[in-house]
């Protein structure tokens, strides 16, 4: 027990001890502390590292930002805002603007696929000059194509949207998705981006310059343009039938039949056309196709309708044997389909009386009563139709055997050389002045199809788009990146300047260590000796 | 303190010298990929239009103008004469090297490449595009027609191209009169007829000045404006054609009379054929009409809604009617050129028809019949007419015809010069305007080769100042080092 006592006393003179220890301890946290006028010289003494080492850093975030901008940089996207801009037949038959994306037929919609058609594309390529070859896929794959729905159907997108954000319609929301039916202006955006794949996925891509990305949407929608023209574009002149006159070798009445039919195709070429067309006035002539109908309805009236009644009055005729013979042929065959429509209205006639229609019984809500009604259906209202086309024809061909009859009667056995000169020379006139409206109007329509007026279906606007400079475009990241390099080397100056303190505490520290173990050491060989 | 200084001169003498290899390095190989990549000589103007309907992309005179005209053969082959350089080469060599492109404004570009589509819908977006017609364009002409051509000539060739423009413009933007040669030559032509040409030119005329004077009421030139000249048409028309007409109708003067009798008789007849044609057409659609039974409409009701039921019966019902219209419409039309005829024939005859009315449904039966006793009679009287008496009337239709034609070219004269008037007003110097052709051509000292040289040699002298700042600042470190030792 004594000696455990003893022991004990021990251990509280050592504890004595460190307790002197710690005090002294205490007074080397003390010298720990951070001498900032040591730190503040120690910036000073850094300063010129410093500002080659911030140089460094700036340089370093800066050319880091520019090689960024080389590795990501951005091809450029040229788009061109194309308007549709021709008429086509509305249902009351005038002429209207087309106001979606209706092709020219007024029946399909425009396949705007076809402006990434090879037939299109390798026009497009054929007319401009590339400083690189690239293949027609690689340019189709680049090209996109926007449509844009028009005002209510945008509308109506929004409001499914905002019905689908919330959770209680959303269902809705998918009913009216499904009936929703997009409807599109007459606008739509063609875009063109740079770097061309190749066929070979590993090959670079293929840059063009800024200016023939331009250049080649540019040419794209031209083409596209062409295409239009050539497939929907009916602005064709009837043949010039005058020219198949002969008088030498036809009969005057033959020649005649001729001369009036030309007329006539001429004059309804011209008021068939739509009325943009017929009142573009010509700065070369300064005529109208208006103009020029009118014309060919006076050549029919004072020249075609005055001699046609003055040889088929006389019977004027070079060989009346041969006429007649070819004017009976007419007859019979105009007489045998005359009998065939007549058969066919009859036969109609009888499929109506015994066609039955439907007949729906309609019963009364909360009423036992019953009502039956008869209800024509679409292909017996075709029936009835049909029927008004049949009697047009007969009324036609009837007429036509009434023409024909008058002018086997009015042939004349005798030839009267006289009046025949005469109405050969009127003949002669009359064609000269139908050959110079027939040419006046295919001037007409020449300058028409090579004007702005026809040639641009779609009117597109110059390709817009371009490319921000090498400087402009990356001077934020440089901005970044510089700033950081800043910071950066600001850091390493700070830490720099403060490391050593940390260095001086903890050399103390290990010394002072050092010293305590000693002294410890000294203690225990000082008891020993005891 | 000397070695010291000696030292850093040592340092900034490096990096200089590294700084300078890389420069010259990358200038080296800006040089070479400049070279490779040469671009093109190229002219170059501007050319601005300046009309009021410049914004629409409508031509003073109101038709479609396109810019891209200036590429066509005619302006370009006008050019190349200009220029005598059309031996040398042709408007399609020139067509493929001209770039013509409006200048847009950046709200309209902006518009153009930053449309989104509405599809992710958004509320509120911006979707409807302008339509935006450009008044300034940019012309560029390259020389990848010819790469030796002379700065002299390319230059030469575009400012002509651009003056061929201008004159093309002149003329396609501006009002002009009926051109070119008559179809019809009046003089083979019977009076009657004459004066149908005379009044087809007359009308043309009218209904092309009534534009001009919709469009510019206001103006005047020379104390005229296109009122004026509507009026004197008018009256021609009105005053003038009319008496005459009517003088040449109810006289029954022409050159042939036997012939116009011949001709309004088989016109007479003819018109009768076609009356009783269609006047069987109609029984027939008549039968159609009244035989056809429209459905009964049926709304069939639930608790929530009414529903129509009805099929197209009605219309079918209206196709049928608008048939019977048109066929009745046509009656009415022949009918009336029957009458007309019927007096024309009474005015050659010079007496009463045997018949009191029209004809019509009722007596069309005797139609052939009729004409037939027309023409005798009418065949008789005309011999029996004073031959003097037509000489005379005949010479003072003719006169009366010269008179109008006199008038006719008095007031082409008139509205020529006024037109003229108003297309100096719309379309002078300043319509379409040009600027100086510059020429363009990629050299060692062109703002183009600058760039070039700080994109390639930037990065190098970037590296090599880094790669001395590093030898730098570890020298230092070393030396610092040192010192503490």
């Amino acid at each position: 027990m004594d000696n455990k006592e003893t022991r004990n006393d021990d251990s509280l003179t050592l504890n004595k001890e460190t307790q002197i220890n710690l005090v002294v301890n205490n007074q080397d946290e003390d010298e720990d502390s951070i001498d900032l006028v040591r730190v503040f010289q120690r910036f000073k003494e850094k300063s010129r590292v410093f500002v080659w080492l911030l140089i460094f850093c700036i340089v370093a975030g800066v050319s880091a930002a520019l090689l960024m901008y080389q590795i990501n940089k951005k091809p450029l996207t040229a788009s061109s805002v194309v308007t549709l801009r021709y008429y086509i037949h509305g249902n009351d038959g005038t002429s209207v603007q087309v106001k979606d994306l209706t092709a020219p037929d007024g029946r399909t919609e425009l396949d705007l696929s076809q402006i990434t058609s090879s037939y299109v594309l390798q026009n497009a390529m054929s007319d401009v000059k590339l400083s690189r070859n690239i293949p027609v896929s690689a340019l189709r794959d680049n090209i996109t194509i926007k449509r844009i729905p028009t005002e209510s159907s945008r509308k109506n997108q929004e409001l499914i949207q905002s019905m689908m954000d919330n959770t209680s319609t959303v269902s809705a929301a998918y009913e009216k998705a499904q009936e929703l039916e997009i409807k599109y202006s007459n606008q739509f955006i063609v875009s063109l981006t740079n770097g061309f794949g190749n066929q070979d996925e590993n090959a670079e891509l293929i840059y063009l310059e800024d200016s023939e990305i331009h250049n080649l949407l540019d040419h794209v929608l031209e083409a596209y343009n062409d295409y239009l023209v050539l497939t929907y574009g009916g602005l064709r002149l009837p043949d010039n039938k005058m020219s198949a006159i002969d008088i030498t070798s036809m009969d005057i009445m033959e020649g005649l039949d001729l001369l009036k039919l030309a007329v006539a195709n001429l004059n309804s070429f011209c008021n068939v056309q739509p009325a943009e067309i017929r009142t573009y006035r010509s700065w070369q002539t300064g005529l109208t196709l208006q103009d020029m109908a009118r014309k060919a309805a006076l050549i029919q009236e004072v020249n075609v309708d005055y001699l046609y009644s003055y040889i088929h009055m006389n019977g004027i005729t070079k060989e009346p044997e041969s006429v007649k013979t070819r004017y009976q042929y007419e007859l019979r065959n105009a007489k045998l389909e005359l009998d065939a429509v007549k058969a066919q209205i009859e036969k109609t006639v009888d499929v109506l009386a015994n066609y039955k229609n439907d007949e729906i019984l309609v019963s009364m809500h909360e009423s036992d009563t019953t009502k039956s009604t008869r209800y024509t259906t679409e292909y017996y209202n075709e029936l009835v139709l049909s029927q008004t086309e049949n009697y047009s024809k007969v009324a036609e061909l009837e007429l036509t055997i009434s023409n024909l009859q008058e002018k086997i009667d009015s042939i004349q056995e005798d030839v009267n050389t006289e009046q025949y000169a005469e109405a050969y020379a009127e003949l002669e006139k009359a064609i000269e002045a139908s050959t110079k409206l027939y040419n006046q109007i295919s001037a007409h329509i020449e300058e028409i199809l090579g004007s702005p007026f026809y040639r641009t279906f779609a009117e597109e606007s110059v390709p817009q788009g371009k490319t921000e400079s090498f400087l402009t475009a990356s001077a934020k990241n440089m901005l970044l990146f510089g700033g950081v390099g800043a910071i950066a080397a600001l850091a390493i100056w700070f830490f720099s300047a403060l490391a050593p303190e940390f260095h001086a505490a903890n050399d103390q520290s290990i010394e002072n260590g050092k010293h305590q173990k000693q002294g410890d050491h000294d203690h225990a060989g000082k008891e020993e000796e005891k | 303190m000397n070695n010291n200084v000696k030292r850093k001169n040592h340092y900034i003498i490096i990096t200089l010298v590294v700084f300078v290899i890389c420069l010259i390095i990358g200038t080296i190989i800006a040089g070479i990929q400049f070279m490779q990549k040469k671009s093109a000589t190229s002219a170059s103007t501007t050319l601005e239009l300046s009309f009021e309907t410049v914004g629409k992309g409508i031509a003073p005179n109101g038709n479609r103008y396109d810019v891209k005209e200036m590429a066509s053969d005619q302006v370009l082959q006008t050019a190349l004469e200009a220029s005598s350089l059309s031996d040398m080469y042709t408007p399609d060599q020139i067509r493929s090297c001209l770039v013509i492109r409006g200048v847009y404004p950046e709200d309209i570009q902006e518009q153009y490449t930053s449309y989104v589509s509405v599809l992710p819908g958004s509320t509120n977006q911006e979707v409807k595009l302008t339509d935006y017609y450009p008044s300034v364009f940019s012309i560029v002409l390259t020389n990848d027609f010819d790469a030796s051509i002379s700065q002299a000539n390319l230059t030469m060739l575009l400012d002509q191209i651009v003056t061929a423009y201008k004159n093309y413009f002149s003329k396609a933007g501006a009002y002009t009169l009926e051109k070119g040669a008559s179809v019809f030559e009046l003089s083979d032509y019977d009076y009657l007829h004459q004066l149908k040409l005379i009044s087809l030119k007359l009308n043309n005329l009218k209904a092309y000045v009534g534009q001009l004077y919709e469009k510019y009421p206001n103006f005047r030139w020379n104390g005229q404006g296109f009122n004026d000249i509507l009026n004197r048409l008018e009256n021609v028309i009105t005053e003038d054609l009319s008496r005459t007409n009517a003088q040449t109708t109810i006289n029954a003067i022409s050159k042939d009379i036997d012939r116009l009798l011949t001709v309004y008789t088989y016109e007479y007849t003819n018109l009768n054929i076609r009356y009783l044609n269609k006047i069987e057409n109609l029984k027939k659609a008549d039968e159609l009409v009244s035989s056809y039974e429209k459905n009964v409409k049926i709304y069939l009701s639930t608790a929530d809604s009414i529903k129509e039921v009805t099929g197209n019966s009605t219309v079918t019902y209206d196709k049928l009617v608008e048939y019977q219209r048109k066929i009745a419409n046509e009656m009415t039309n022949i009918n009336t050129q029957i009458g007309d005829y019927k007096l024309k024939i009474q005015d050659i005859s010079g007496k009463e028809s045997s018949t009191e009315s029209l004809i019509t449904g009722a007596d069309t039966e005797n139609a052939d019949a009729l004409s037939e006793n027309y023409q005798m009679e009418e065949m008789e009287s005309s011999n029996n007419k004073d031959d003097a008496q037509t000489r005379i009337s005949a010479e003072i239709i003719e006169e009366d015809i010269h008179a109008i034609l006199e008038k006719h070219d008095a007031i082409v004269s008139d509205l020529d010069a006024l037109i003229q008037a108003k297309n100096a007003e719309q379309i002078n110097d300043v319509t379409v305007s040009s600027g100086k052709v510059k020429y363009y051509a990629p050299r060692l000292l062109s703002g183009s080769f600058f760039k070039q040289v700080v994109k390639t040699a930037g990065p190098f002298c970037a590296i090599a100042l880094m790669i001395c700042l590093m030898v730098i600042f570890i020298s230092k470190r070393k030396e610092c080092k040192q010192n503490e030792d």
